[in-house]
């Protein structure tokens, strides 16, 4: 199909040229050849008058009509004369009337005097004859030009069709069944090694190789990046952490299989949204939005531990680890971590349970207390310090043991606490002495408090294993922050001159039991 | 027909290279009685070469050549028509057919066209100019 179109392609715009040129040829040769048999035509009509021109004068000499005649015939039997015509004086032999612009127009001289005009001689061409042979040659000459014409069309095709044509539909059909990156190449035609056919299968060749060698890269790098994706994705879908990738309008974009499994253990349907970062999962949402995009806000993650929303008794506690992550086209992403560390927790609050807690009492102990006090004044919140030294508490002890000391102990302590508000600290200090933490600031609120713990310490402790009742009794300590000072070892010390004041009465007042710290002198 | 045109074509190149040898002047002559006293060459030649045979004047005119060709008759046709005598001869060969030409009389010798011009008032010949008689008027002299 290809071949056939390029060939006959050229074929037609030879031929056309040939034929075109073979015309024009022809046509300029008819020409030519037709005014050649008139100039023939005219020259051998001119011979013929100087032939028959003796003739003629003696016949216009004697004006004698026998003579002109035969002069007249004569020339007329030549085939290059059509009609002829002659007149001297009176004599006119012919025909007068004929018009034709071809005539030749002869003189015709005195037969003694040649410088005495005494008749003329006009030939009429045969016109139609000298056409006709005209038109004979130029036919010969046309077919010859248009044989040659076809001849050396169909050389010029010949020589196209084996010299360009069929290397090239050749060459154009390798090429189109070569798929690049295949190792197939072109191969050279015969005999265009140093052609531009030759250089053109030689670039493809080398086009090709530059492909084969890409494609080559290509697939090693795509096997690699396979394998790496494998890993990713092992690591990724095995992890035990769930991982979620976020937009910036906190859609999932990208999800491990444990962060559906946490979702099927929470009895969450993973349909459902989950609110900016996932925030919806947790307790404390908007503490957890605001804290994460104040991380955030200062570096490029935010992590914090976080206990997960459940329908149930379920504890689970999350460490959360949010990246903040651009991709290579600008855009925000975040990726959330999450880890579990409900068992962890879970111990480190049983740790510290045990190490915040007074065994005995289960109040706060003095570490602990010291501990909440130091928080406290790093965040400024006003409270009152009481310390309360127990009366009465060493003789029990010794009269009826540590046991029922103990006891005693425990009675205080469940005093304490069911006087104890919701931010208020109970704590033991260390043997008989106790710390009240209150919320307070005034006086009166204090002692309000103080005196309902007093009035509860009052009432007799039954020692059961002694069948006996014993009664102890409190001097207290007051000293507030950040009235009385701002140090924690001021603070103590200054309720504690306090509560020795109130010791000092223990014995004489025994309801002037509370003592405030005086100012500083 | 082309090829007798072609011969007298021929005849008329040769005749030509034959035609000049004449020493004395040669005089055209009529008798004493006659009216004409002179005649163009043109006149000359309708007589001679057989176009008319009348004298300008209408009168019948007789003329009279050579028999035999003599320097004298060479020369007399070498000066009116410039043409040889054997191109004379072929003209009046080609011509006679046509019964419209007439050839002039004939004379043996000079001597015999003298005496028949003296005696015939209609004649008119040719002859040395030195052979001239009292008898006898130049009409036409050729001037060399």
């Amino acid at each position: 199909m290809n071949k056939l179109r390029l060939l006959s392609r050229l074929a037609l715009a030879i031929l056309i040229a040939g034929v075109f040129f073979g015309v024009v040829a022809a046509y300029s040769l008819y020409k030519v050849t037709l005014s050649n048999e008139f100039d023939d035509a005219n020259m051998s009509i001119e011979q013929l008058f100087n032939t028959v021109s003796p003739t003629a004068s003696i016949a216009a000499y004697f004006e004698d009509p026998e003579l002109a005649k035969e002069v007249v015939n004569g020339l007329e039997t030549n085939n290059t004369v059509d009609k002829a015509v002659f007149e001297a004086g009176k004599l006119i032999v012919g025909d007068i009337t004929l018009t034709s612009q071809a005539v030749l127009s002869f003189d015709v001289n005195h037969p003694f005097m040649d410088d005495s005009i005494i008749g003329k001689l006009r030939i009429y061409p045969d016109l139609d004859q000298i056409r006709r042979s005209a038109e004979v040659i130029a036919y010969a000459n046309a077919l010859t030009l248009v044989a040659m014409a076809l001849v050396m069309t169909f050389l010029a095709i010949t020589i196209c069709y084996l010299l360009i044509t069929r290397p090239m539909v050749a060459t154009g059909r390798a090429l189109h069944h070569i798929s690049p990156g295949t190792e197939s190449r072109l191969s050279t035609p015969n005999s265009h090694q140093h052609s531009e056919i030759g250089q053109l299968v030689d670039d493809v060749n080398h086009l090709l190789s530059k492909a084969e060698d890409q494609l080559i890269q290509e697939r090693e790098l795509r096997n690699q990046i396979e394998k790496l994706e494998q890993r990713f994705r092992l690591l990724f879908e095995n992890s035990i952490a769930p991982i979620i990738l976020l937009t910036n309008t906190s859609d999932i974009v990208l999800k491990n299989k444990a962060y559906d499994d946490l979702l099927k253990k929470l009895n969450i349907t993973s349909e459902s949204k989950h609110g900016p970062l996932l925030s919806g999962l947790f307790v404390e949402q908007s503490e957890f939005f605001r804290k994460v995009n104040k991380q955030l806000e200062l570096g490029e993650f935010a992590t914090g531990e976080y206990r997960l929303a459940t329908d149930g008794e379920l504890l689970v506690w999350m460490q959360v680890v949010v990246t903040k992550i651009y991709s290579d086209d600008k855009k925000t992403f975040y990726q959330l971590t999450m880890h579990d560390i409900t068992k962890r927790r879970e111990q480190l609050e049983a740790l510290s349970i045990e190490a915040h807690v007074d065994k005995l009492t289960g109040l706060y102990n003095r570490a602990a207390t010291e501990k909440e006090i130091i928080q406290k004044i790093r965040y400024s919140i006003p409270f009152a310090l009481v310390l309360i030294d127990l009366n009465g508490f060493k003789q029990v002890n010794d009269i009826y043991g540590h046991e029922a000391g103990d006891l005693v102990l425990k009675y205080v302590a469940r005093a304490m606490q069911e006087v104890t508000r919701k931010n208020d600290i109970a704590s033991r200090w260390g043997g008989d002495e106790f710390v009240y933490v209150l919320d307070d600031i005034n006086k009166n609120a204090v002692i309000r408090v103080l005196q309902t713990f007093r009035a509860k310490l009052s009432t007799p402790i039954k020692l059961e294993h002694r069948a006996v009742e014993v009664t102890v009794g409190a001097s207290m300590g007051v000293s507030f922050y950040p009235d009385t000072s701002t140090e924690i070892e001021t603070l103590i010390r200054r309720a504690d001159k306090a509560m020795y004041r109130a010791k000092a009465l223990k014995k004489i007042e025994p309801e002037n039991c509370i003592f405030f710290a005086e100012q500083e002198q | 027909m082309l090829k007798r045109a072609l011969f007298l074509l021929i005849l008329a190149i040769f005749g030509q290279a034959h035609s000049q040898s004449n020493e004395e002047n040669i005089v055209v002559v009529v008798n004493q009685s006659n009216l004409i006293s002179t005649i163009s060459k043109e006149q000359l030649v309708d007589l001679f070469m057989g176009k008319y045979v009348a004298f300008p004047d209408g009168s019948f005119a007789v003329p009279v050549d050579l028999e035999e060709p003599t320097s004298l008759k060479e020369g007399f046709y070498g000066s009116l028509v410039g043409l040889s005598l054997a191109r004379v001869n072929a003209y009046w060969s080609r011509i006679r057919f046509t019964g419209r030409a007439r050839q002039p009389q004939t004379q043996n010798s000079e001597a015999g066209i003298i005496t028949f011009v003296e005696s015939e008032p209609q004649a008119i010949s040719y002859i040395y100019e030195s052979s001239l008689t009292p008898k006898l008027k130049v009409v036409y002299r050729f001037s060399e």
